[in-house]
């Protein structure tokens, strides 16, 4: 996946959370700086790359766009593999939105696992926030919180429309990436430090990562 | 249009057949009796209630809210609008009659590309008739029966080209990238709607299976690019879920027909990985087929809907046809029929494939007669 950290690093991020709370917009906003209201629902995946420098490296990041309908997540899941974070949105305007991010936290937990055991980092992304802000955000110790206890890294208030805190958040995730990358490399002999789904039997690919 | 029963053949190979059916005035006729449609018996508009404890209504709105890029271009905001309201009611009216379909996020894209050619009324006939049939197994609880569909793409490319399919597999890409395709016949990813429309033309007329050809015939016309790009998941992925709107889309056409004629679905089953699900769009559709072969040209269900006295009947053409009527309407039918009879015999040898598919169907089509 990498070729040597010291020089470029690849890194696979995955963008979820319910339908229509601007996963494709926040993609949009992060890798062509612009927005439009008018996106489309994302049908099975999308796929963006977006290029940093990061302390005099390289770093590109795959950001994988899975849509948000429940009925596609057995076809989706499948692009969770080698995953090293993950973004999961909510729209502030909609409570039902918020409600199911523990669900796509529970998801991602269960589908993924880094080598050395750990969870993906995983940033909390509250969207549209200019749009008003919901009782939800509007209490940030209650968030930091709900962040701990669901083993968020981070959260930010986002909107895609207004650019406010697309690249700070991505900013977030990659120094946790390159944090959990470090510590992997500093317990692990090298060459275990992809992390993956186990093989698919053919079935669905729900099986949990086994770790050596 | 006018024989009786109608010729329903013939206007399968026009729809198939180079450029298809050409203006949205042969689409209105020709669509319906694809589908087997009594123009003169559409479903009422859906009232009010329709929306009302609905459990697809938020998504359902959410999605056709985001449509907005699937109308025409310089359409004034207050007809979309009405349109879109349209959209909603005649997508949540087809869920509500037929509770064993699930909606899904792509449905819309399908209700959308025929609302702009048929209208509200006939949008209802026709996608009440393909969500039974041609979309029936996208519209499972689970994605399970799609998957199975889109297995059929992998072993189509085998077939032709041994070596793309095998760096596909190396690459480990998958075939989602034509998830959309397959479940929007497209119309979720081209620019044109012309371009939909001449797909629908072709779809409306085929097997259900069809899209999955046309999808097989994209990736090898791109057989090049693919074996170019890094064999990686993502990198195949990306190039081909990106489609280029410059699609020779008539010379696909062509070969997608050709592909089924050489490796019909049956023939591809016998492979493992395809044994193991049934589809039900495949196993219904031959009934399907018979059904359209004993419909009335519109002249008589016209004739019998009038016998019937029934003034709302009538005035149902009219809201149906919103854009068909007037003076047009009387020698509708034998511009129609001039129509397809002129494009037939400007075929040539692509006909020649179609009709050895219509063959195919000729001798089970008598068996089951007798």
């Amino acid at each position: 996946m990498q070729n040597n950290h010291q020089k470029e690093h690849l890194y696979k991020i995955l963008v979820i959370g319910d339908l229509g709370v601007g996963k494709t917009s926040i993609i949009k906003r992060y890798v062509h700086h612009n927005f439009s209201p008018n996106y489309r629902a994302t049908i099975g995946v999308d796929f963006a790359l977006k290029v940093l420098n990061w302390d005099q490296e390289t770093v590109r990041l795959q950001l994988w766009d899975i849509a948000g309908q429940e009925r596609f997540g057995n076809m989706t899941r499948v692009y969770y593999r080698e995953a090293m974070g993950a973004f999961i949105v909510f729209d502030v305007t909609r409570p039902a939105s918020f409600e199911a991010v523990t669900k796509w936290k529970e998801d991602l937990d269960s589908k993924l696992t880094l080598a050395n055991g750990k969870h993906v980092a995983t940033v909390l992304l509250a969207n549209k926030c200019d749009q008003g802000r919901d009782v939800l955000t509007n209490n940030g110790i209650k968030m930091e919180q709900f962040c701990q206890e669901n083993g968020f890294v981070g959260w930010y208030e986002t909107s895609a429309k207004e650019n406010i805190n697309i690249d700070e958040a991505a900013n977030c995730l990659v120094k946790h990436i390159i944090a959990s990358e470090n510590d992997m490399l500093q317990s692990e002999v090298p060459d275990t430090i992809t992390p993956q789904l186990e093989k698919d039997k053919g079935g669905t690919c729900s099986s949990c990562f086994r770790s050596q | 249009m006018r024989s009786d029963p109608v010729d329903i053949e013939t206007l399968r190979r026009a729809a198939a057949s180079k450029g298809g059916l050409l203006t949205d005035e042969l689409r209105r006729k020709v669509w319906p009796k694809l589908l087997n449609i009594n123009v003169y018996e559409l479903p009422h508009k859906p009232g009010r209630d329709v929306r009302k404890n609905h459990k697809d209504y938020n998504q359902v709105v959410l999605d056709v809210r985001r449509s907005m890029k699937r109308f025409p271009k310089g359409m004034p905001a207050t007809e979309r609008g009405v349109l879109q309201e349209q959209l909603i009611d005649i997508i949540l009216e087809v869920l509500k009659r037929n509770p064993q379909l699930h909606y899904y996020q792509g449905y819309h894209d399908v209700a959308v590309s025929m609302l702009l050619v048929v209208g509200e009324r006939m949008t209802i006939g026709m996608l009440d008739k393909l969500s039974n049939f041609h979309l029936r197994d996208f519209m499972d609880p689970t994605m399970d029966s799609t998957k199975h569909i889109l297995n059929y793409l992998m072993p189509i490319l085998e077939q032709v080209d041994a070596e793309l399919h095998d760096f596909m597999i190396r690459a480990e890409v998958g075939t989602i990238f034509a998830l959309s395709w397959l479940i929007t016949w497209f119309g979720h990813v081209l620019s044109e709607f012309k371009h939909t429309l001449r797909l629908y033309d072709f779809f409306l007329a085929s097997h259900p299976l069809m899209p999955i050809y046309l999808a097989a015939t994209i990736v090898l016309h791109r057989e090049k690019e693919v074996k170019q790009t890094e064999c990686d998941m993502a990198m195949v992925h990306h190039l081909l879920s990106r489609i280029p709107q410059d699609l020779p889309y008539e010379l696909l056409i062509g070969r997608a027909q050709d592909l089924f004629d050489q490796y019909p679905p049956s023939l591809l089953a016998k492979r493992a990985a395809l044994q193991s699900r049934k589809s039900l769009s495949i196993s219904t559709f031959k009934a399907f087929q018979l059904s359209t072969l004993h419909q009335r040209p519109d002249s008589v269900l016209q004739r019998l809907t009038k016998a019937h006295g029934s003034n709302s009947s009538g005035h149902g053409l009219e809201a149906a046809l919103p854009r068909a009527r007037g003076q047009l309407w009387g020698r509708g039918n034998k511009m129609v029929k001039m129509a397809v009879w002129g494009l037939s015999a400007t075929l040539g040898a692509a006909v020649f494939a179609v009709a050895q598919t219509a063959m195919d169907w000729g001798p089970e089509v008598l068996l089951q007669l007798f």
